[in-house]
């Protein structure tokens, strides 16, 4: 072995990326990205700033809420992107 | 290199370890809200101070084992086995934190308030 290298990635429990505000006022988050975040990048750039500036999440980000690990709606991915999740 | 003293192996180095996340964690019985069930399914604390964890010693005996660390230090304060009382842990030396608060309660979106 010539060379090996490790890092840490944030997944959350259903391995999709939470994009959401938070109990906290004026507290937002954009995480959970897992392996699969930087094709995403400028995409969800784009919502979040959305989120950021309106207080109202776009459509297309609204089921990333941090609520669906209260209401149960999980988007499951473990299988995407090819990597073990 | 940070070490934990396995009951049943001695001092070991935390890479013979799995975290095995927060100790004490208890399903919540009865009628629950969904507030307290999404709470117990995936919501834990996350201290800056010390914190109560699991950890699995894989590469050794494989026991489960509680360990009182602090998060910011890595010092290891104390090892316990299941079913011992939690022992009392001495932390005058350690840089006073503030207590983990307790987690504010989700409020639960309905699909009309998102739409």
């Amino acid at each position: 072995m010539l060379r090996q290298w490790g890092g840490i990635v944030d997944i959350a429990p259903d391995a999709s990326p939470i994009i959401s505000k938070t109990p906290v006022a004026g507290l937002y988050i954009n995480c959970g990205w897992g392996t699969g975040g930087f094709k995403a990048t400028p995409g969800s750039g784009h919502v979040f700033a959305h989120l950021l500036a309106t207080g109202e999440a776009p459509p297309l980000i609204q089921p990333f809420s941090l609520n669906r690990f209260v209401s149960g709606r999980l988007i499951d991915e473990h299988g995407a992107a090819a990597v073990a999740h | 290199m940070i070490l934990i003293s396995c009951p049943w192996c001695g001092m070991r180095d935390i890479t013979e370890f799995r975290h095995g996340g927060e100790a004490g964690v208890r399903r919540p019985s009865g009628a629950v809200t969904e507030g307290a069930w999404g709470n117990y399914l995936y919501f834990r604390d996350n201290p800056k101070g010390v914190r109560a964890e699991r950890w699995f010693h894989r590469h050794g005996c494989r026991q489960w084992l509680f360990v009182a660390r602090h998060t910011v230090t890595d010092e290891v304060l104390a090892v316990w086995r299941p079913q011992e009382a939690i022992p009392q842990i001495n932390v005058v030396h350690v840089a006073p934190t503030p207590e983990a608060e307790n987690r504010p309660e989700l409020r639960i979106v309905t699909d009309r308030e998102m739409s």
